[in-house]
């Protein structure tokens, strides 16, 4: 990191992405529209809209959900994670695009103000076949424009990642009431193989991907090492389990801990990132500074904290070397307390490996 | 993510592992099945008796059947299909029948094709009137009492 990055500003990678994003909706929809227009020349224009958007939202928003797991499983998704969040505003826009057009084409004709008439035109709440799907969209929506609106980094600051994590988790709700938005509405009135078929798959596809997702890290964090503490220090691993400029992580107390090797030198930083508590241990060491593969926000390994002019801090732990072993003392410093590398002698690195 | 957050995740895709597919199954067991078999038909009296008087116009053939032991019946055989949406028959009252007759009292309708068999008692009825019950206009009128057996046209 130098004093000319900047965290929050467009990029080139950024302006790709955007740009995809942007030609992927466009392509999408034309795609759709004109293959709409050949198999039901008989629908409006609006009506094409509406399914048009609808499933476009719903494209999107299986693809948003699946890239963190991905992610966690294969690194080669990593680039997908970048951006994701612009990924999140866009499938909102289109999804509300889709909100918007609904409301006007199925409730702005009557007596009842529109958003009134989508709660009003139908009750029938004991009816899974005629049941009020509409609410279920509405009500996802307002979950996606509370998620999109809060998707800057101002908001991230300003309410802790942690908060803001805890909030953007409101998006399996939103989720689950689309799912169900879809299931009681388009579904009950068309029920085509080709809308519920490609949505079982798509939902049970990301169920299983989250829940493998969730048991992988799950047991990481168990079977993290946990054997007597020598005078507090645990021994991890071998010098050589440590690629060079990389980290090996492991769950030590409540956290986990990244363990980086870079020039000879060996130093333990908390594995989540400040910006998002992305995953420190699967980023690299860039320039002297450990980089944060989601977001590229960087720290001083020997330190816990971000070069100069960014103030980020992070728990830095007392590493030492005990013949070819890494030992680690679970007990953090605080934020930024810089802490000196356990320095790799030539004797420590076993002859036919050095 | 930190380890708080990583459980919250996993208890919260354990659950919608759960429930989402319940509740998915629940929706598309509710999706309405297009109808496969035939539609229900209309349970058709058998026969009673002989047939007593006949009417026969080009569009349909009238058969007044049975007796005061088994009860009386409009037959109702049409050969070309109604060209009305629904045709309902009543009573005519005969001329000296008085008052006797319920004329508003519908005995039945017509499908519309094929055979149709009215039961109207062990009363024998000679006299009904056919009337589009959407338009209100007679179709046909029957006087299976007349001489000739024949019925008159409005």
């Amino acid at each position: 990191m130098s004093v000319h990055y900047r965290a929050v500003q467009w990029n080139r990678q950024k302006r790709i992405y955007d740009a995809c994003i942007v030609g992927g909706i466009v392509a999408f929809l034309a795609v759709f529209v004109l293959a709409h227009r050949a198999l039901h020349p008989e629908a409006t224009t609006e009506t094409v809209l509406i399914r048009g958007t609808a499933t476009l939202a719903l494209v999107m928003l299986h693809g948003i959900l699946a890239i963190g797991p991905l992610a966690r499983i294969d690194r080669r998704f990593l680039p997908f994670l970048y951006n994701r969040r612009h990924l999140g505003v866009a499938m909102f826009l289109v999804a509300a695009v889709h909100g918007v057009l609904s409301i006007l084409q199925f409730h702005s004709l009557g007596d009842e103000f529109p958003l009134v008439s989508l709660f009003t035109s139908n009750t029938q709440y004991t009816s899974l076949a005629d049941f009020p799907f509409q609410p279920l969209g509405f009500f996802a929506l307002v979950i996606l424009f509370f998620m999109a609106a809060t998707s800057h980094d101002f908001w991230l600051a300003n309410l802790s990642p942690r908060v803001w994590k805890t909030l953007h988790m409101f998006v399996y709700l939103a989720y689950a009431l689309v799912v169900m938005h879809v299931m009681l509405g388009a579904a009950q009135r068309d029920s085509s193989p080709w809308l519920v078929g490609p949505l079982a798959a798509a939902m049970l596809g990301l169920v299983v991907l989250h829940v493998a997702a969730g048991r992988r890290e799950t047991r990481f964090d168990a079977g993290s090492p946990s054997e007597t503490p020598d005078e507090g220090f645990v021994d991890l691993c071998a010098i050589d389990d440590i690629p060079e400029d990389r980290a090996v992580t492991a769950c030590l107390g409540d956290e986990r801990i990244a363990v980086f090797r870079y020039d000879g030198k060996i130093s333990a930083i908390s594995n989540v990132c400040r910006h998002q508590n992305g995953p420190l241990g699967e980023g690299k060491v860039i320039d002297g500074c450990v980089t944060c593969p989601w977001h590229g926000f960087q720290y001083l390994p020997a330190e816990g904290r971000a070069p100069e002019p960014f103030t980020e801090k992070l728990e830095t732990y007392d590493v030492r070397i005990d013949g070819d072993r890494v030992l680690v003392n679970p007990t953090p410093h605080p934020e930024g307390t810089a802490r000196p590398p356990a320095v790799i002698r030539e004797r420590d690195v076993p002859e036919e490996r050095s | 993510m930190i380890r708080p957050l990583r459980r919250a995740h996993f208890r919260v895709w354990c659950v919608l592992a759960l429930v989402l597919p319940v509740a998915f199954a629940a929706a598309y067991r509710a999706i309405p099945r297009t109808v496969t078999s035939p539609l229900p038909v209309r349970a058709m009296p058998e026969a009673r008796g002989p047939v007593v008087a006949t009417i026969d116009r080009p569009a349909a053939l009238y058969r007044l059947r049975g007796s005061a032991e088994v009860g009386y019946q409009l037959e109702v055989v049409l050969k070309r299909p109604l060209r009305s949406a629904r045709v309902v028959v009543r009573a005519a009252a005969n001329a000296d029948d008085g008052d006797a007759v319920d004329r508003d009292a519908i005995l039945g309708t017509l499908d519309a094709r094929g055979l149709t068999r009215i039961d109207i008692g062990r009363e024998r009825l000679d006299r009904f009137v056919l009337s589009d019950a959407i338009r209100g206009d007679i179709v046909d009128t029957l006087d299976f009492g007349s001489t000739s057996e024949e019925g008159s046209r409005p």
